[in-house]
This record gives C-alpha cells, sequence and structure tokens, in this order.
C-alpha cells in the first residue's frame, strides 16, 4: 500500500516535471515563432533570416558582457539593446530587399534565405566558430526543488515569465493601439488600408522591425542556456516554422497554442525516446504532416464570413 | 474642386480610359454613368490612388495630385467607398470605423455622433465583426467609414449594388444630406439609372473607356421640356 502510494506520487511528480519542461520550451518557441508570424500574416512574407535575427541577439548579449561585467546588469542592458539592434537590422533589410521583391513570394524567400546564409557567415568572420558564452546571472543559477523529483531551474521559470510578458506585451499592442489597429488593417486588406490614410510601408516596416526585434529578445533568451554560435539561429528555424504552421498563420493565440503543442510534444517524445534525437525529430515531422492534413489552416482558423474570402 | 486633363490608364498593354477629361464641384453630385466594363471603376481607382494613370494630370484643390498613393490622397480629403464596399473583415465596426482617424488631428479622432443620426443600424453593431454584417450593413458602414475622415471629395462606387430597397432608400437619403451641407464634391458611379439621374447635377457619360457626353442636370432637364 504505502509503496503504491510513494510510486504514484513518483509518478506525478515526473509527469508534471516533464510537463513544466515542455512549457519553458514552449515560451521559447513562442518568443522565437511570434514575430514569424506576425510579419508572415501582415506581410505574406515567408523570412528565412529570422533565425540569423536570433542568433544576433544572442551575440548583442554576448557582446555586452564583455563590456559589462555584472551578469545581473549586463542582462538588463541586453534585451533592449539586442531589440534595438535586430529592431533596425529587420528595418534595414525590408527597406534595402523585402520591398522591392513584395510582388514574387518566392523571390523574398530566396532572398531571405541568400541573407540568412550571409548573416552566418558575417557572424563566423566576426565571432569565429569556437561557441561563445552569455553567462546568466548568479541568482538564476539555481533550481526551484520541490522535492527530489521535480525540481525547477530557475532560468527556465525566468524564460516562461519573458514569454508571458511578451503574450501580454503583444495582445496589448494588437488590441489597444493605433499601431495595432493600422497593422490589422493592412493585414487584412492592403489596397483598403491605403484608402483610409493608412500608410502600408510604413506598416510594413515597423512590423518587419518588429518581428525581428522580438527574435532578438529570444536570441538573449535561447543565449542563456546553450553556446552562441553561428548556427544558433538555423537549429530553432525549423521548430519556429512549425510552430506558425500548427498554430495558425498571423495570430497570437494561434503562436501560442501552437508553440504549446510543439513544445510539449518535443518533450514527450524525447521521454519516450531519450537516447535518440535524429528519431524523435522524424516522429514529430511525421506529426504534424498529419496533422496538417487534417488541420490544414492550423490550430486557430479563422471561422465565420470572414474566412470565406 | 477636383479636374482631370486628358486621363489615360492601361492595365499592361491594354489601355482602358482615353483622355478622360472630368471635374467635380464642392456641394454638388457628379455623375459617371454607363454600362459594364467601360472603366468607371477603373476611372476611380485612379482618382483614389489605387492604380496610376499612363498620362494625364490629376488637380485637387488646385494641387497637382497625379499619381498620388492612396494614403496621400487620403490625407488630401479623398473619401473612397469601392465597388465590394472592401470592409475589413476582422475588425469590429468601431475598428472599421477608427481606420478612418489615420488623417486626423489627435484631437479630432473621436466617431461623430452623425454618423449614427445617418446611419442608425451601425450604433447597436458596434463591436460586431465588419465580415459579419449583411451586404446592406456593410455598405452602410463603408460610407461611414468614409465620412470619418471629413473628405473634401467623396467617391462612391456603385453604393447600390446588390442592396435592398429600404436600404437603398437610406444610402440615396444620405448622399442628398451630404449634398445640402456643401462640403464636398461627390462622383457617383452607379448603374441604378433612376437613382443617379435623379440626384445628379453633373452627369459624364462613359463608353470604352470615353466620355461620349457631358451635360449639366438643369439643360438636360430644360430640353426634356
Amino acid at each position: 500500500m504505502v509503496f503504491n502510494d510513494i510510486n504514484y506520487k513518483v509518478n506525478f511528480y515526473e509527469y508534471l516535471d516533464l510537463i513544466l519542461d515542455g512549457l519553458s520550451l514552449a515560451s521559447i518557441y513562442f518568443l522565437g515563432a511570434i514575430g514569424l508570424a506576425i510579419t508572415f500574416g501582415v506581410m505574406r512574407v515567408i523570412n528565412m533570416a529570422h533565425g540569423e535575427f536570433i542568433m544576433i541577439g544572442a551575440y548583442t548579449g554576448y557582446v555586452v558582457q564583455l563590456f559589462i561585467p555584472n551578469h545581473t546588469i549586463s542582462l538588463l542592458v541586453a534585451f533592449p539593446l539586442a531589440f534595438l539592434v535586430t529592431f533596425l537590422g529587420g528595418v534595414a533589410m525590408e527597406r534595402l530587399v523585402i520591398r522591392h521583391l513584395y510582388r514574387n513570394p518566392l523571390d523574398t524567400l530566396l532572398a531571405t534565405f541568400g541573407i540568412s546564409i550571409a548573416l552566418q557567415q558575417i557572424a563566423k568572420n566576426i565571432f569565429g566558430t569556437q561557441a561563445r558564452p552569455l553567462t546568466s546571472p548568479e541568482w538564476l543559477d539555481g533550481a526551484l526543488v520541490v522535492n527530489d523529483v521535480l525540481s525547477i531551474s530557475l532560468i527556465r521559470i525566468a524564460i516562461f515569465v519573458l514569454g508571458l510578458i511578451f503574450l501580454v506585451l503583444l495582445l496589448l499592442v494588437m488590441n489597444k493601439t493605433r499601431l495595432g489597429l493600422e497593422t490589422k488593417a493592412v493585414t487584412q486588406n492592403p489596397m483598403m488600408a491605403s484608402s483610409m490614410g493608412i500608410n502600408p510601408d510604413r506598416i510594413n516596416m515597423l512590423t518587419f522591425g518588429f518581428g525581428s526585434g522580438i527574435a532578438g529578445i529570444a536570441g538573449v533568451a535561447i543565449g542563456l542556456f546553450s553556446k552562441v554560435t553561428s548556427e544558433l539561429g538555423a537549429d530553432y528555424i525549423v521548430q519556429s516554422f512549425m510552430t506558425v504552421v500548427v498554430g495558425g498563420v498571423g495570430n497570437i493565440w494561434g503562436t501560442l497554442a501552437g508553440a504549446t503543442m510543439i513544445g510539449m510534444l518535443q518533450k514527450f517524445i524525447e521521454w519516450f525516446n531519450p537516447s535518440n534525437t535524429l528519431a524523435a525529430q522524424t516522429y514529430m515531422i511525421i506529426f504534424i504532416i498529419l496533422f496538417i492534413q487534417f488541420r490544414p489552416k492550423g490550430i486557430m482558423a479563422l471561422k465565420g464570413r470572414a474566412a470565406e474570402d | 474642386m477636383l479636374k482631370t486633363n486628358e486621363i489615360c490608364l492601361h492595365y499592361g498593354s491594354s489601355q482602358i480610359l482615353y483622355n478622360i477629361s472630368i471635374e467635380a464641384m464642392i456641394g454638388e453630385i457628379t455623375c459617371l454613368m454607363g454600362s459594364n466594363g467601360v472603366g468607371k471603376t477603373s476611372l476611380l481607382k485612379v482618382l483614389s490612388g489605387n492604380h496610376p494613370s499612363s498620362s494625364g494630370n490629376y488637380i485637387l484643390n488646385e494641387k497637382d495630385v497625379t499619381n498620388f498613393e492612396a494614403h496621400k490622397l487620403a490625407s488630401q480629403g479623398v473619401g473612397y467607398v469601392p465597388q465590394g464596399r472592401f470592409i475589413f473583415p476582422l475588425l469590429t465596426v468601431e475598428e472599421n470605423l477608427m481606420s478612418g482617424f489615420a488623417v486626423l488631428k489627435k484631437d479630432e479622432r473621436y466617431i461623430p455622433k452623425l454618423i449614427f443620426d445617418l446611419f442608425p443600424v451601425l450604433k447597436r453593431m458596434l463591436s460586431r465583426k465588419g465580415g459579419d454584417l449583411s451586404g446592406g450593413q456593410q455598405q452602410q458602414l463603408a460610407i461611414a467609414r468614409a465620412l470619418i475622415m471629413q473628405p473634401k471629395l467623396l467617391l462612391l462606387d456603385e453604393p447600390t449594388e446588390g442592396i435592398q430597397p429600404n436600404i437603398i432608400t437610406l444610402i440615396g437619403e444620405v448622399i442628398d444630406y451630404l449634398k445640402s451641407q456643401k462640403n464636398m464634391a461627390i462622383i457617383l458611379v452607379e448603374q441604378y439609372f433612376d437613382f443617379a439621374f435623379a440626384r445628379a447635377d453633373h452627369i459624364f457619360a462613359i463608353t470604352r473607356g470615353e466620355i461620349v457626353y457631358e451635360g449639366r442636370k438643369a439643360i438636360i432637364d430644360q430640353k426634356k421640356t
């Protein structure tokens, strides 16, 4: 009886541990994918270089630490600075490249893919192929120990909180501000938005900058628990795309649902099959292909008259 | 108020409009008439900045605005009610109306009571999604949305198309009211002849992309008697 009881409790905490692990991974995918979802939703541009903005964000965090040795302060500087750097990078990319290729989605796909490779090489030239550390402050090193089975590292909690902050922030921007309203209008009908006096070029530029900026923030967060390399972004871009596709395009809640699903799924598959990561990825992709067959527009597909365009 | 000189328009290599010269005055309703596919909507696309003309000038308020982008024309006071209405389907009725605030100064950004006096149905629908409205309600919203911008030139493209008779009456009354205020020029594209002819001050008839007839209503009436 007693043994059963203990077993039951151990199992319960193991599942809880798995779910919490999945949630923190989901927060990362959410941060990585939301910028992509916004730019794709508003501009119908598939930005293959989105991962490189994650990488630039992580390197920004690393460079800040070279100048500011205190890890807490450097992190507080790194987040806004990473946003600023990648925001400007995104705006520059939109103005110089994307803007001229709107008419043909395939062109933007190829162009952004080329930029992605170029940015990786530039990062290699500047920082070398060796992984660079982005050290988290000491107060994030510990773990919240509930008992012997369940302990959550503080850094995962911090990333979860960061994800929540951005969820709330984005919902506020999209639903309560003039910029959000104009962005939604341009998304739904760029020609009519223009006739209402909204400058679509300005909205596209800001959206692209904003999406890239959030990728930069995600980059600092990711850098805190993994090594910063020039391939950092490429490692996350596939999951970010899967998140957008599964969640449904151009929808914050959809991205949240997609990230939660992909994050959980990955953790569960890893749990069943801990030794073989390649197999785990294969299972995941098979699952997503099947999922898309049944819900081609993602979890949060549009409903009602508006969807029948 | 508005004047075009010899405007031409091409879609690719095919020419749609030939040397269109029209004018429209404040406080008047200028009607563009003609059957399907003669280029009425294309002309409104030029006037609203949604398609560039290939030659000719477009003068608005004594200012040359030829081939200005749509959002610049909107801030010059052009309100556009397009054929097919183009309501933002996922924005609420209120947000649809607010989309016109872009051209207004900060302290003018509110929805005037007049809008709901003209279109009472919109008041009850404020929080509904634009895409869930019926065709007649969407048409009223499209006109209201253009009025929010306090336009000096209102372009109406087939406002009665596919609309039930009592709403057509309402839209007619609104157009008459706007004319009586004498603060905007109205260009009306219509195939519903009686609707357009009854309230026109100045008529242009278009056939195959050319103006084939121009006349003031008062003179046409004289000739009839």
